[in-house]
């Protein structure tokens, strides 16, 4: 029980920490209303400027200005859209389920593929298929995102024509981002299963149970991946993150109308309200999704949890 | 033998504190060392032995503060070590270091010998150029039998008495006055803890050295101390000379000890009478009621399990912490 | 983000490392000849460097000249009437100058940003692993926001708000990137903290801080080193991104991020604006996971199962 609480203060001590991380992004170059107004305050005078300024509450000191924006956000308040002309916070939540749909179909499409291709290596070690397999998740690894991104739209987009370039709207328009945001998961599980399942073949007690006489397959299946599937576990609940993150870049590429893309196009348009509002939503998903694997898994494995 | 006194130890604690819970409070505490107290006069080898876990390693380190003392006192040469400031303290570091236990992890792996040996050197100011440590390490370790060409090598090209004889050479590089050997022979082959206790008799009769020698093994003890103490659960049992210990134990604890040895004579190893401990040794975070031995000792009465026996002068410089010694 | 944060599970149970780095540096040369991949690595890794170092020498064109006339040229190998080796693009400029040139960036970009955190990074993780207490548990905080928290994002946030630039980038991804480090450096200062060899030192009096710098770090340079050369190709892929998202350094420096952001506005029409920077990206990247990977296994193998 103590563990489940201090599992939950750490993950609210995580949100206080990118809420503070979010709030003070605007004070980086010192003067908040500068970077809100942008070029527009070229246009203004001296007096605009100040008005604006007082009316903001950016004259207050940082401490109070920090209070009250941590009060309105808990209460969903992020501030007012310029270029959205709606609440920040409802510019992103609207977003929320196209991003959603995306990371859940990469997340799906990883397990799917990485488990598997590992499970094949680890019992062909250093056989053409593990060679192959191994250095294809090497090169996953390596390829930016955002540049495989671009390969497939060259191949299926413009060279082949068989999916649409960006958008959104039918399944075709998901492939590609699917594929792209779920090539770098895909070669980390791929790897992590692979030496995690190697792993455990050396271990004692599947040598005992090969010397029971018992079939490969069940040796496979029941002892060795049964155990090593519990690293990948602690994995995913990262993935949760890097997904979200990785959807940043993916969704810009294909136009993918997700909270990712409204970020980056809210930087573009120095809307910050919106920038914190994503940025907030993002790490509190990812803080609760981490903390349901966290959790899911201290049930799972009773080694965890006890002791500090 | 002299007549003074070189390190006063003065019910000496050593608690570990044991956390838990939410917020890491202390909920209890592992009383490794639970007041212990003894003189080592200068030029004199106290050997210092129990069962693993009885607390012997934390006494050796708390007496020369590695670890900050919970509680009592130790002095050394006079001074109350507690008393020093970090600074004062480092610099008394210089008359007093440590052999220790494991030849393979007490040498750092990324150092060559040459460097391990001169460190203390310059740490304490003991050389003022290069070649002055160069000639002091030579001689170091020409000291301690070893080849003086090995300077340059990394510990592990070496074997366990090789390393033991580098870890006895960086605490001779300082020339202290007192050096705890904890359990400096422990980890060896029996044909190489020959040698090496030869060598460190040798050195403290050359050097004028006093020893707490800090060990399971009661035959090695008896070989090098002058007197000896018996440490179990954190408390001291029983301290006397080492002819007295060894032929009149008052304590049942050491009588048990000194029954697990072999005798190296097969008639008189066939007669020997063994006195088997039972159960195991209680948790040092929660020792028993009473007598601490009073679980596992052969005689204890109702009076063992309620009083905690005083430890006290049974003989002539004799102590022992038993109601019935 | 960096697409190869290391997330190490459970570091606080690895062992210490007892592998001697000076005995085995003498020997990194032969055995790393010895592995087709690492050789391989090491010769792209120098062909790039090389291009780094020499580019305004081995450059045929400039790559900052716009020739209007010249736009969207098509490779030499296609058009017989090009003297353009990788073409143009869309305002003229050489693309292999700018290929040859994006090298600095991305190593420029690569090696200080690694630099700023590993000192970072080893620092604080120097001190939360031997004094532990608060410092500790306000680092352990700080790395919980920041595995919680996409780097990319951060990093994205921090430089939408300072403006682009090659200063702020290496800045923003040297201090955003300390923490792996930190982690590594801490679980590893903490399992051999408590060796006979410290309290060695200890008990022979050295002060405090000859025992973390002298004593300590030398034990652990094998991770670090090992993080070092994975963060140097997050950081290149980090630097690509932001360029990429137009954050990063300013679209008029040969940037292998900024060439692919403008090879995608004309992607139907000219593919060999993109293809080159993707794949000196690729490679690049490629190399250096090769190598690190192989510096791991050479360096210390248990390490497999941290990084």
């Amino acid at each position: 029980m103590s563990y489940v609480i201090r599992r939950v203060l750490q993950s609210v001590v995580v949100v206080f920490g990118v809420s503070i991380v979010a709030f003070f992004m605007l004070f980086m170059t010192g003067d908040p209303t500068e970077i809100i107004l942008g070029d527009g305050a070229d246009h203004m005078t001296v007096q605009q400027i100040e008005e604006f300024r007082v009316k903001m509450g950016f004259d207050r000191p940082w401490y109070i200005q920090y209070a009250s924006f941590v009060g309105n956000a808990v209460r969903g308040d992020f501030g007012y859209s310029f270029t959205r002309h709606q609440p920040a916070f409802q510019v992103i939540i609207e977003k929320m389920p196209a991003t959603i749909q995306l990371a859940s179909i990469a997340f799906v499409l990883s397990l799917l593929i990485s488990i598997p291709l590992g499970v094949l290596s680890a019992i062909n070690p250093h056989k053409p298929i593990d060679r192959i397999s191994t250095f294809v998740a090497l090169l996953g690894q390596s390829i930016p995102s955002f540049w495989l991104s671009i390969l497939l739209m060259l191949l299926f987009g413009v060279k082949l024509k068989w999916l649409p370039i960006s958008g959104s709207g039918t399944w075709q328009h998901l492939v590609m981002p699917a594929i792209a945001l779920a090539a770098f998961p895909i070669a980390r599980n791929m790897r992590l299963t692979r030496s995690s399942m190697l792993d455990f073949m050396q271990k004692d007690f599947v040598r005992t149970a090969r010397a029971k006489g018992i079939s490969e397959y069940r040796v496979v299946t029941s002892h060795v991946l049964r155990n090593s599937l519990l690293p990948i576990v602690t994995a995913i609940g990262l993935e949760a993150g890097f997904l979200l993150g990785g959807s940043v870049i993916i969704e810009t590429i294909f136009g993918w109308p997700g909270v990712g893309r409204e970020i980056v196009q809210a930087i573009g348009s120095k809307d910050f309200y919106v920038v914190q509002a994503g940025v907030i939503t993002l790490a509190l998903i990812f803080a609760v999704v981490n903390l349901i694997i966290d959790l899911a898994y201290s049930w799972i494995d009773p080694r965890i949890g006890f002791g500090s | 033998m002299s007549e003074e006194v070189l390190v006063q130890v003065k019910d000496l604690k050593m608690h570990f504190p044991i956390r838990a819970g939410l917020f890491n409070r202390t909920v209890g505490a592992v009383k490794a060392v639970d007041g212990i107290s003894f003189d080592i006069m200068k030029g004199e080898t106290l050997g210092l032995v129990g069962e693993s876990g009885c607390g012997k390693t934390t006494a050796g380190r708390a007496i020369l503060h590695l670890y900050r003392p919970t509680g009592g006192e130790v002095s050394f040469k006079g001074t109350d070590l507690a008393k020093e400031s970090p600074e004062g303290l480092r610099r008394t570091r210089r008359h007093m270091q440590m052999i220790f236990q494991d030849p393979y992890a007490s040498l750092n792996p990324q150092m060559r010998v040459g460097e391990i040996i001169g460190r203390p050197l310059r740490v304490h100011g003991l050389v003022k150029s290069a070649p002055e440590e160069k000639d002091r390490v030579t001689e170091l370790m020409q000291q301690v039998g070893l080849n003086v060409s090995y300077r340059d090598r990394f510990p592990h090209e070496f074997s366990g008495g090789q390393r033991q004889r580098i870890g006895i050479a960086r605490a001779l590089a300082t020339s202290p006055d007192f050096i705890v050997c904890d359990e400096a022979i422990s980890a060896l082959d029996v044909s190489i803890q020959a040698q090496i206790i030869n060598l460190l008799e040798q050195l403290r009769d050359e050097l004028g050295l006093t020893y707490l020698f800090i060990a399971h093994d009661l035959s090695m003890v008896r070989y090098i101390s002058t007197r000896v103490g018996v440490m179990y659960l954190g408390k001291m049992m029983e301290l006397a000379s080492s002819d007295a210990l060894y032929e009149e134990p008052r304590h049942p604890y050491t009588r048990a000890l000194l029954s697990a040895i072999p005798i190296p004579d097969p008639p008189l190893e066939r007669q020997r009478q063994r006195m088997l401990l039972e159960g195991d040794l209680p948790s040092p975070a929660n020792p028993p009621k009473g007598c601490r031995f009073s679980t596992r000792c052969p005689m204890a009465t109702d009076l063992c399990r309620a009083v905690e026996p005083e430890f006290r002068e049974v003989a002539t410089r004799h102590w022992a912490a038993c109601h019935f010694a | 983000m960096s697409l190869l944060d290391t997330e190490p599970k459970d570091v606080a149970a690895l062992p210490a490392v007892p592998a001697t780095l000076r005995t085995k540096r003498r020997q990194l040369l032969s055995r790393l000849l010895k592995s087709k991949a690492a050789t391989i690595s090491v010769i792209i890794l120098l062909i790039v460097v090389v291009a780094a170092i020499a580019a305004p020498w081995l450059s045929p064109h400039d790559p900052f000249a716009n020739k209007l006339i010249q736009r969207l040229k098509p490779p030499m190998f296609s058009n017989s009437s090009g003297i353009y080796l990788l073409g143009t693009d869309s305002l003229g400029r050489d693309i292999f100058s700018r290929i040859i040139y994006g090298a600095r960036v991305s190593l420029t970009v690569g090696v200080s940003a690694v630099a700023i955190s590993g000192v970072i990074g080893v620092l604080i993780g120097l001190l939360s692993g031997y004094f532990g207490g608060k410092v500790d548990d306000v680092f352990m905080r700080i790395c919980d926001v920041q595995l919680s928290f996409p780097t990319i994002l951060l990093a994205l946030t921090i430089m939408a708000v300072l403006g682009s630039g090659l200063d702020k980038l290496i800045l923003v991804l040297g201090l955003t990137g300390w923490v792996p480090y930190g982690r590594i450096v801490r679980s590893q200062v903490m399992s051999i903290k408590n060796d006979e060899f410290v309290l060695a030192a200890r008990a022979a009096g050295e002060r405090q801080w000859r025992i973390l710098f002298q004593q300590i770090l030398p034990n652990i340079w094998s991770p670090v080193i090992v993080i070092g050369s994975f963060t140097i190709a997050s950081n290149i892929v980090s630097e690509a991104s932001l360029s990429f998202l137009g954050v990063g350094v300013p679209p008029s420096v040969p940037s292998w991020g900024t060439m692919l952001a403008d090879g995608r506005e004309y992607i139907g029409v000219a593919d060999w604006l993109t293809i080159p920077a993707g794949v000196a990206i690729s490679l690049t990247v490629l190399a250096i996971n090769i190598l690190g990977d192989w510096l791991r296994d050479y360096l210390d193998p248990r390490l497999k199962n941290i990084l």
